[in-house]
């Protein structure tokens, strides 16, 4: 069982790096969005 | 719609995982570890197909936007790629006491995970965005060798490595291919959102509107 859990936790854990990943990529976009609109 | 997809995705990864742990739960306890493993295996191999496809389309046709779906299925088969290796290697340990042995099958998982990285750092190292194109879509092409060679190898070769999943009740089944549809449903929303976000970095990248362009556009 702790296998299991083990293996659970690893895979969200990789998952949730990729969508912290991707979030922090959409705030860039939005902040060089903003810098250009200001320009 | 791609919240919907969101949604989909999880509520179908939320009932397999409760069946999984209720109705359909395999005996030793972390044989259950497949219902994990195997859905992010064809994600990984989904991922790399879509690349290799996206890279002659690129080659054929010169449009960018095959190179970005590429790009955001290099990052997305990655991700799964990493999933598959580490439940494989947990599942290894619980199940023959080793963290990895050298068989043909987890060779040939290990190597697809390698053969992303590279194309991830190729991607990154080459600054000209059209020669990145052209030549990450040559190595997606010849790097596309390693798929059916884990595909064959994991399901017609003797190994270690469990040959075929057999289920015992229909239960499992329905577990199994909602796990499935839920991890391949995921893939295809990150693939959009990345290829999304590649597509919006292009278009910022590129010099800014003129002035008087931009005033046409205000009204």
């Amino acid at each position: 069982m702790c296998y299991l859990c083990l293996s659970f936790t690893v895979a969200s854990l990789i998952y949730f790096v990729y969508l912290f990943y991707l979030d922090r990529q959409l705030r860039g976009i939005r902040r060089r969005l903003d810098a250009r609109q200001k320009d | 719609m791609r919240l919907l997809f969101w949604c989909l995705s999880f509520c179908l990864t939320l009932v397999s995982g409760w069946m999984a742990l209720s109705v359909a739960a395999v005996e030793p306890a972390e044989y259950n570890i497949v219902y994990i493993h195997v859905p992010a295996a064809t994600c990984s191999l989904v991922c790399f197909t879509i690349l290799f496809i996206c890279s002659i389309q690129h080659l054929r046709t010169k449009n960018q936007m095959w190179d970005h779906i590429a790009a955001a299925c290099g990052e997305v088969g990655l991700v799964f790629a990493t999933v598959l290796n580490a439940t494989g290697s947990i599942f290894a340990y619980a199940a023959w006491g080793v963290w990895w042995t050298p068989s043909l099958r987890l060779v040939s998982s290990a190597m697809l995970w390698f053969l992303y990285v590279a194309y991830l750092i190729l991607r990154a190292s080459l600054p000209d965005q059209q020669r990145k194109g052209q030549i990450c879509a040559v190595f997606g092409i010849i790097a596309f060798v390693d798929v059916p060679l884990v595909y064959i190898s994991a399901r017609y070769i003797p190994d270690i490595h469990w040959p075929k999943i057999g289920f015992d009740s229909i239960w499992q089944s329905v577990a199994f291919g909602l796990a499935i549809g839920g991890a391949l449903l995921l893939a295809a929303t990150l693939i959009w959102l990345r290829a999304d976000i590649l597509k919006s970095l292009n278009q910022i990248s590129k010099p800014a509107l003129s002035k008087a362009e931009g005033t046409k556009y205000q009204n």
